[in-house]
């Protein structure tokens, strides 16, 4: 989905609308969706048949509801598809940006290879800002071989972090002090491969596809510098499936990350955003990935009002039990008939929340599921993790109903450098 | 990202031409100064370069200079050759039929209006002799020589490719290569 379009909204019509019915809502979503399965024909009855893109001469449909080619699809209306985010400004896209963040992410992280100096860095990255700006264009790669798989970039934005080595060996005395695996939680049951690393990548765009092909073409350009350490795949809703702005939920139905920061209401610098005291990361944030297994089979088990209490939300909406609006704050002091709190002691939100204003962190959030597990990759960006995800999850780790279903099982913190310009690359100002 | 970096070059060539014309012209022979009816626009300044990247060597010695060569004029351009500081030897090649590489004879010809693609696995601007090994995300500058006597500079990054990789010798080597 285009940030932009976000005007008009699916009417949760069934796909298989007829042409009349199409022609009597001229909304470019609705054509979208309801255009392209009843062909080319209600298209043009609505007269946008010339919207973009070319209604060919091949496009002989035959009215039967099928599209005979892509040809009908392009002439329906933008296609979110050719959707592009610019990977240039004073922070790296894929973080606030596109909004909303598209349906489907892979993160990457690489070990560089012992060889791998300052000099090779420094090379490393310009070879991978070069990809970046042509993959999130829609164009092919520098010697990319399958350059039509780039032709469709859905809002491609690729996010590059450095752990502690790749800084290191750049500049010793660059590496901040919270670059560096969380302190250890009692409960944290962590894999080495889903853990760590060197250098990674954060591929975004709301085609699967798309991502897919990106990082093949970046893993083939980092081999002569970098070995794969480890990659994990999530996924959000399919773009468009919901009104732009809706919280996600995670495999355990609830509506995830309904308190986070927002850009066009909070001061993220010096929240998110890294100042000008952090010196070449000024512009850029930290961020921390926690992968958390669900285990879905004992959850199952259990009564939704308990699952409601779980996490001091209702499931329907995610209105805080004290509440009726998933905006509503929650009310920690209310009490029941009995004198017992409504938001439990052990609930979820109640032991994440902080009184403290810094204490905050942009959540980003999104499912996973493969090799027979579910779960959430949970993932923060915040100026020091040691500050604000650290205190929050120590809460969380001491004292939280939902540990009984969820194991961290994967945990990584990188340096997020701030963007660049045209004719810059990704992590410049890392070498002065 | 493209990388063009020809200014310098087209600009000390149209000086030169300048000079050159106008020192004919002072001694009145001008109209010899060049088969071209217009002498000022020489085939480099007709010329642009996009997306021109350098191949990773594979085998010792040698790599290939890739992109698309536009030719905007209104007359056909001949790309002949080249120099660079890390080749003793630039050629433009193509692969035959057969799959072997040879050296274009007597040039690429690029029509006015056409875009030449060089490729791996077909027409390149081949990099013979190395003096270095260029590492990947490194730039090299190959300067395209004309048949007129023009020179383009192209800066170029060098990436990793797999694939097209190209044979010399017989057919023995070319199974060797995997392709």
């Amino acid at each position: 989905m285009s940030p932009n379009d976000n005007t008009e909204q699916p009417t949760g019509e069934p796909l298989g609308a007829s042409a009349s019915d199409s022609a009597r809502r001229v909304s470019r979503r609705h054509l979208l969706i309801g255009g392209a399965a009843a062909g080319a024909g209600a298209v043009a009855a609505v007269g946008i048949g010339a919207a973009t893109g070319s209604l060919s001469s091949q496009s002989d449909s035959d009215n039967t509801g099928s599209p005979k080619n892509s040809k009908e699809y392009e002439s329906a209306a933008k296609l979110f598809g050719e959707g592009t985010v610019s990977p240039y400004g004073k922070h790296q896209a894929g973080i606030v940006e596109p909004n909303p963040l598209q349906a489907n992410i892979r993160y990457a992280a690489y070990d560089l290879l012992p060889s791998t100096d300052r000099n090779a860095i420094k090379r490393m990255l310009r070879v991978v800002t070069g990809d970046i700006e042509r993959l999130t264009e829609g164009r092919g790669a520098l010697a990319d071989s399958e350059p039509e798989l780039a032709e469709i970039p859905a809002n491609l934005t690729i996010t590059v972090g450095f752990g502690a080595e790749l800084v290191r060996r750049v500049n010793p005395n660059l590496v901040p002090d919270w670059l560096a695996p969380l302190p250890a939680f009692t409960r944290d049951q962590l894999d080495a491969s889903y853990s760590g690393g060197d250098l990674m990548l954060n591929i975004q765009a709301d085609d699967p596809l798309t991502v897919a092909h990106a990082h093949r073409m970046l893993m083939r350009d980092l081999a002569s510098f970098a070995s794969i350490r480890w990659v994990q795949s999530g996924f959000r809703r399919a773009a468009g499936a919901e009104p732009a702005g809706t919280t996600m939920r995670n495999m355990m139905g609830q509506v995830d990350g309904t308190v986070n920061p927002d850009p066009e209401v909070d001061e993220f610098d010096g929240l998110v955003w890294e100042t000008a005291k952090a010196g070449w990361l000024a512009g850029g944030s930290a961020f921390v990935l926690r992968r958390i297994d669900m285990l879905l089979d004992t959850w199952d088990k259990v009564a939704r009002s308990a699952r409601e209490e779980t996490i001091g939300r209702d499931l329907p909406v995610g209105a805080p039990l004290t509440g009726t609006k998933e905006t509503d704050p929650a009310d920690f002091e209310a009490v029941n008939s009995l004198g017992l709190p409504v938001i439990p002691d052990f609930a979820h939100i109640r032991r994440a929340r902080s009184t403290d204003p810094n204490e905050r962190i942009l959540r980003r959030g999104v499912n996973f599921e493969d090799n027979g597990k579910a779960g959430l990759l949970f993932a923060c960006y915040q100026v020091n993790p040691l500050t604000q995800f650290v205190p929050i999850q120590q809460r969380l780790d001491e004292l939280d109903l939902l540990n009984q279903w969820i194991v961290h099982v994967g945990s990584a913190v990188f340096a997020i450098p701030p963007g660049f310009k045209k004719g810059g690359f990704v992590g410049e100002t890392l070498f002065g | 990202m493209k990388v063009i970096n020809m200014k310098t070059t087209k600009k000390l060539t149209a000086l030169f031409a300048a000079i050159a014309i106008t020192a004919l012209a002072l001694s009145g022979c001008a109209t010899n100064a060049s088969n071209n009816t217009d002498a000022m626009a020489t085939m480099a300044d007709q010329v642009t370069v996009t997306d021109a990247w350098v191949k990773e060597p594979t085998m010792p010695g040698m790599t290939g200079m890739f992109g698309l060569i536009e030719n905007t004029g209104d007359a056909e351009v001949v790309l002949v050759g080249g120099s660079s500081d890390i080749a003793g030897m630039v050629e433009v090649h193509e692969v035959t039929a057969e799959g072997q590489m040879q050296k274009i004879e007597g040039g690429l010809v690029i029509a006015a209006g056409k875009t030449a693609t060089l490729e791996v696995g077909g027409n390149h601007v081949m990099l013979m002799n190395l003096s270095t090994t260029p590492a990947v995300g490194e730039e090299v500058t190959v300067t395209l020589k004309f048949k007129d006597g023009s020179t383009l500079e192209v800066t170029a990054p060098v990436k990793s490719a797999a694939g097209g990789d190209e044979s010399y010798n017989e057919n023995a080597e070319m199974s060797q290569m995997g392709n």
